[in-house]
């Protein structure tokens, strides 16, 4: 739509006057969605400025209305459909639907699928034979999709950069494979609770894609040392996430490699990696110092006040520490801290079921940590708010303390 | 002294110091010309050009709140006018002047309803009453995001 059709119109019209590009500036001088909308209503030119302005759009309408938006918003670049508790709708989007979206928003970089439910790899194939160049795809908690819908993804969106696949227990060492030889630039990876990924799959994996920067196996209870041996090793300058949540079978081999090879690793959860000792971790502490940001081994039933004194002591822009239920640890763990000048940037701290932590050990924490925003001291036997009155600590305002559990955690290690 | 010449051959000489402040007349000095041909714009909005860069020249901390105030009477101008300076700076390359522009000329159209902007700025409405109806429509159901309100379909 570049010239405008009004001849009725008096001579010095903005439509004569104001090119594209003006017009588009004055547009986005407006900040209210009302304004936005009475422009695009104004005429024909003014409504294809205005929605080829958008490039991102929540949708939460049925799907009969997405040939219209296809028609309209055709730079769009962002798209999100992901369902939750508070934004949902009957019966959801469906493969039909995405048959749509794949064939017209052509320039589509980002889609999020989180939780739709209904689609299958019937979507998938569609999103793979026409979105080449998408690079953010979020297909979580779509139960029903296999890995042939997302092997036609891998092999269409060969520039894919963040695939997040939580809940698809479909997925397996094949999908792996296909990234490998498909979608070298991938760097974030979330694969929660896929169960049928293993080793061999994530070996492979990084065979290809050696830019991995977050990677998520959460629950993936079949990978051990060797998985994680080859992922550090391969993605050793990019690596800064890792979550293993309940990969009991990783042990310090992981460790000890992570130490070696990923300097610059920022998030680490180990929680349930019951095999995990001290010995690894203090070579973490010591190879990670300059990086690490959030730790999260509850469970890890092996440590002790060795490693956790020398993490604290040698990381020192730790923010989240979660040492749950690592039944071994004492006050002693906190001996640095009551020291001069020995300031910690925590913020957030869960020792909840530490029944060795004492009253003691929190006075230490006190004195350290200026920034401490929550503290979680649940099913801590020697720690109680009345315990805590009577030996006079008087808590700063701004800390959070959750004795019983009446308050909400916030959601940094999940 | 520099020489402008207007789309209807008005001659205006100014200073070399206050015109630089449009990159395109910059660049033409740079090259050593001393006289300046502007065929696209008329002799009404380059005099008040030339005004808002005399005004601009100078820009020392006593006189930030008189070049404020006088923005502020600057923009006080019919459509049509601000139109053509828009035309002229971009020209020009002045992003001061169209920093104030654009959002002026968003002030005039901010909290109206559409038929309002349309009579204000004489434009034809080209819609259909069954397209505006849709479009309506539409624009109940997608939104940018920042807000969770409104039915579902």
């Amino acid at each position: 739509m570049a010239s405008n059709q009004n001849d009725a119109v008096p001579l010095h019209s903005i439509n004569d006057n104001l090119g594209d590009d003006e017009l588009r500036a004055v547009l986005t001088r407006l900040e209210n969605q009302k304004d936005k909308e009475v422009f695009g209503l104004v005429c024909k030119r003014w409504l294809y400025i205005q929605s080829t302005e958008r490039k991102k759009l929540c949708v939460r309408a049925g799907p009969h209305m997405l040939g219209r938006i296809a028609a309209r918003f055709i730079r769009l670049r962002e798209l999100d459909l992901s369902q939750s508790v508070s934004r949902s709708f009957y019966p959801g989007v469906t493969d039909s639907d995405l048959e749509v979206i794949a064939t017209s928003f052509s320039c589509l970089r980002i889609l999020n699928l989180h939780s739709c439910k209904g689609i299958t790899d019937k979507g998938l194939a569609a999103i793979g034979s026409n979105l080449s160049s998408l690079r953010s795809l979020d297909v979580s908690y779509c139960r029903k999709i296999t890995d042939k819908g997302l092997l036609a993804v891998a092999e269409g969106c060969r520039d894919l950069r963040t695939l997040h696949l939580a809940g698809c227990r479909f997925a397996s060492d094949s999908l792996m494979k296909a990234l490998s030889n498909n979608c070298r630039n991938v760097e974030e990876l979330g694969l929660q609770g896929c169960t049928n990924i293993t080793n061999a799959g994530l070996s492979v994996l990084v065979k290809g894609c050696r830019k991995i920067k977050h990677l998520d196996v959460n629950k993936c209870s079949s990978i051990d040392d060797i998985g994680i041996s080859c992922v550090s090793e391969a993605c050793s300058l990019t690596l800064k996430t890792l979550k293993l949540l309940d990969c009991y079978k990783v042990g310090d081999d992981s460790i000890l490699s992570l130490a070696n090879y990923c300097k610059g690793l920022e998030t680490l959860v180990i929680g349930g990696c019951r095999n995990i000792s001290d010995e690894s971790m203090k070579s973490l502490a010591a190879a990670c110092s300059g990086s690490l940001k959030k730790l999260r081994m509850d469970w890890c039933l092996n440590i002790t006040d060795s490693s956790l004194d020398c993490i604290l002591s040698k990381c020192r822009k730790l923010e989240v520490l979660d040492i749950g239920c690592c039944e071994e640890v004492t006050d002693a763990a906190f001996q640095q801290l009551g020291s001069e000048n020995f300031m910690l940037g925590l913020k957030i701290l869960k020792v909840s079921n530490c029944p060795k932590i004492t009253i003691e050990g929190l006075k230490k924490l006190l004195k350290s940590c200026e920034y401490l925003e929550y503290l979680d001291v649940r099913s801590c036997p020697l720690i109680t708010k009345a315990g805590c009155e009577e030996a006079g600590i008087q808590f700063p305002e701004s800390w959070k303390i959750n004795f019983t559990g009446n308050l909400a955690e916030p959601d940094v290690l999940h | 002294m520099i020489t402008l010449q207007s789309s209807d051959k008005d001659v205006f000489e100014i200073e070399q110091s206050i015109l630089i402040q449009s990159g395109t007349i910059k660049n033409m000095v740079e090259d050593d010309f001393t006289f300046i041909p502007l065929p696209s714009v008329d002799t009404e909005t380059l005099i008040k050009i030339i005004e808002y860069m005399k005004k601009h020249a100078d820009k020392t901390d006593s006189k930030e709140k008189n070049i404020k105030e006088f923005d502020k009477d600057f923009m006080k101008k019919t459509l049509n006018e601000l139109f053509a300076l828009v035309f002229a700076a971009n020209y020009l390359h002045i992003s001061s002047l169209l920093e104030l522009l654009y959002p002026s000329i968003a002030d005039r159209i901010k909290d109206k309803i559409t038929e309002a902007i349309r009579q204000i700025f004489s434009i034809r409405c080209d819609f259909t009453p069954e397209e505006e109806r849709r479009i309506i429509m539409d624009n109940k159901w997608a939104h940018e995001g920042t807000e969770i309100e409104g039915t579902l379909d």
